[in-house]
């Protein structure tokens, strides 16, 4: 008898609750897209900021016939930045 | 028809909203189901706990290995909302009406609103495991799967869950034995 009462009476479906969720799967990846932008930005603000304070320095390291090791550098930098962020844009996108 | 598996992969890799919405729609009733008896008498707040189940699912398809069936991997996600709650909510989980022993309710009532009763005399770890067995029918090995338990334990708790419920039935409502088999529709699915 047990097995009679508690097995489901019905199945609650209905597109609204479907709809719901779409919905909020969509706000969420809205905010997230919103945070990594803000954030992003604040970053890129930062740096800008670390740059000026440190462009003498670059401008010397540049003129003292370092421009191939700052090059390379510099392409380093933009490889990892975009393998460590390749996910984010992906799951964004 | 498009396989869970095939659907997840498509969400997981590119955020298939189209594969979501199927996947949605194929599991609502069950994750549903399950949240409601969980929660007893409040279908609304099931109802968004099941929908923040799927939307943990959506942002975590990518962990789902299919070694288990997708069923059974939400239902485990919907546990942990489940128990989430509680702990927020802690007093605002009540126990649903029982019906009093010299009630004359054997006419009124139908299988949910029984099924919500005897729901509503469990614990609520008991209630979800009880669900996953009589609900959703799920094996045990699947139902330790979900509460992530050791097998014995789920056994254990079922068995005492029974026992329970099977007094209760024959302390305050040993004839409703006879009128069930009329009186209770069939069930509509199962999804297991």
């Amino acid at each position: 008898m047990l097995d009679e009462i508690l097995e489901y009476h019905g199945t609650p479906e209905d597109d609204n609750f479907v709809t719901g969720v779409i919905k909020r799967v969509q706000h969420q990846q809205r905010m997230r897209r919103l945070i990594l932008t803000v954030t992003g930005l604040v970053g890129a603000s930062f740096g800008a900021i670390g740059m000026l304070m440190i462009s003498d320095s670059i401008n010397r390291l540049i003129t003292d016939a370092n421009v191939l090791p700052a090059s390379v550098a510099l392409v380093g930098l933009v490889v990892l930045m975009a393998w460590l962020f390749q996910d984010e844009v992906a799951a964004v996108g | 028809m498009i396989s869970d598996k095939a659907l997840a992969a498509r969400v997981a890799l590119s955020g298939d909203h189209q594969a979501f919405t199927l996947l949605v729609e194929r599991h609502q009733g069950a994750i549903r189901n399950y949240m409601r008896r969980l929660l007893v008498n409040d279908n609304a707040a099931a109802d968004d706990l099941a929908q923040e189940t799927f939307l943990t699912a959506f942002q975590k398809m990518g962990s789902w290995r299919g070694a288990a069936k997708l069923s059974t991997w939400l239902h485990s996600i919907a546990y942990r909302k489940f128990l989430d709650y509680q702990r927020k909510h802690r007093r605002q989980i009540t126990m649903a009406n029982i019906p009093d022993a010299g009630q004359d309710n054997r006419q009124a009532i139908d299988a949910e609103i029984m099924a919500k009763h005897l729901m509503g005399l469990l614990k609520p770890k008991d209630r979800a495991v009880m669900t996953l067995a009589y609900g959703a029918g799920m094996s045990h090995s699947e139902i330790a799967n979900v509460v992530d338990r050791p097998l014995g334990s789920v056994k254990a708790r079922i068995h005492r869950a029974k026992l329970k419920l099977h007094k209760w039935l024959q302390d305050n409502d040993h004839s409703i034995q006879t009128q069930t088999k009329n009186q209770f529709p069939k069930r509509e699915g199962r999804h297991a």
